[in-house]
């Protein structure tokens, strides 16, 4: 899982490493921080994954409803995704002239 | 939709997901359907995306085949249900025989040419002033009622009357034949 995360993965665990949140809150987050609007389906089919890899975790119920927080491991996938995808982006805006900003 | 259509969607996920995000889910869903935030399409993509992401690649062929067999197997059962079960609308064609006079005002008629209403036809029609056979569609379907064709062509006399008391025809005689329009269709 942390060799290759999907984008929707890539964008539950951006918004995650904001802390921990709810699931009503994620959607939210997401939608504000990069325009996409997951549903919740595919939120708890992201999260589902992303627990089971270890990369996120439930944190106790508030009100009927889990938190959910980025683990040590999901911040490294993150990290390491994110650089990856940094460094296609700033060769592929290079290559069609376009500077990174 | 409600918490039970929201609930039986749930059954497309694994069953570990519907274990242990099944309620969070379902009540996350029901409160954007209430909201307004939620539509029905989009809650039935977001639950078939949701229920696909869940699975690992292996387990995703498996549910994109058995999604595929229930679609087949629902279009099936409809096709047959569709042969069974009488038409829910008919389609009525009205014969009329009329005999216009040099009195009808020019461009009142409202049928003549074989198709619906048409000013235009009319006033070539009237010019004529001839006693003409006409065949006019008229474009009007109702709901059946028990009792097949003739009940559903009975409900469309008063939409072919009003045509026909609109074009001011001498001795109209007209002949109702109800076609189940989804008949119509399948024999085009």
């Amino acid at each position: 899982m942390a060799a290759d995360l999907s984008q929707r993965a890539i964008l539950v665990l951006t918004s995650l490493a904001g802390g921990p949140k709810h699931g009503y809150a994620l959607l939210k987050d997401v939608e504000q921080f990069a325009g996409v609007t997951l549903g919740p389906g595919t939120l708890y089919g992201v999260l589902a994954r992303l627990e089971d890899a270890g990369l996120v975790q439930a944190l106790a119920a508030e009100d009927r409803r889990h938190p959910y927080r980025i683990t040590p491991s999901g911040t490294a996938a993150l990290g390491e995704q994110l650089t990856r995808d940094e460094r296609v982006a700033r060769v592929g805006l290079a290559r069609i002239g376009m500077q990174p900003t | 939709m409600s918490t039970r259509w929201t609930r039986a969607l749930l059954r497309l996920y694994p069953r570990r997901v519907r274990e242990r995000y099944g309620s969070e889910l379902t009540e996350l869903q029901d409160e954007l359907r209430a909201r307004g935030e939620l539509s029905r399409i989009r809650l039935l993509r977001d639950v078939i995306v949701g229920a696909l992401v869940s699975r690992t690649k292996r387990q995703r062929a498996a549910f994109i085949a058995g999604l595929v067999g229930a679609a087949l197997l629902t279009a099936a059962a409809l096709g047959e249900w569709n042969q069974t079960t009488p038409a829910a609308r008919y389609q009525s064609v009205a014969v009329l025989v009329a005999q216009a006079t040099p009195t009808t005002p020019r461009g009142s008629v409202c049928f003549v040419g074989g198709t619906q209403c048409s000013v235009s036809d009319c006033t070539v029609f009237i010019a004529n002033a001839a006693t003409v056979a006409q065949t006019a569609t008229v474009a009007t379907t109702a709901t059946a009622t028990p009792g097949g064709a003739t009940t559903g062509a009975r409900r469309h006399r008063p939409a072919a009357a009003a045509c026909i008391s609109h074009a001011r025809v001498v001795s109209p005689h007209i002949v109702f034949v109800a076609t189940p329009v989804s008949r119509a269709r399948r024999r085009r």
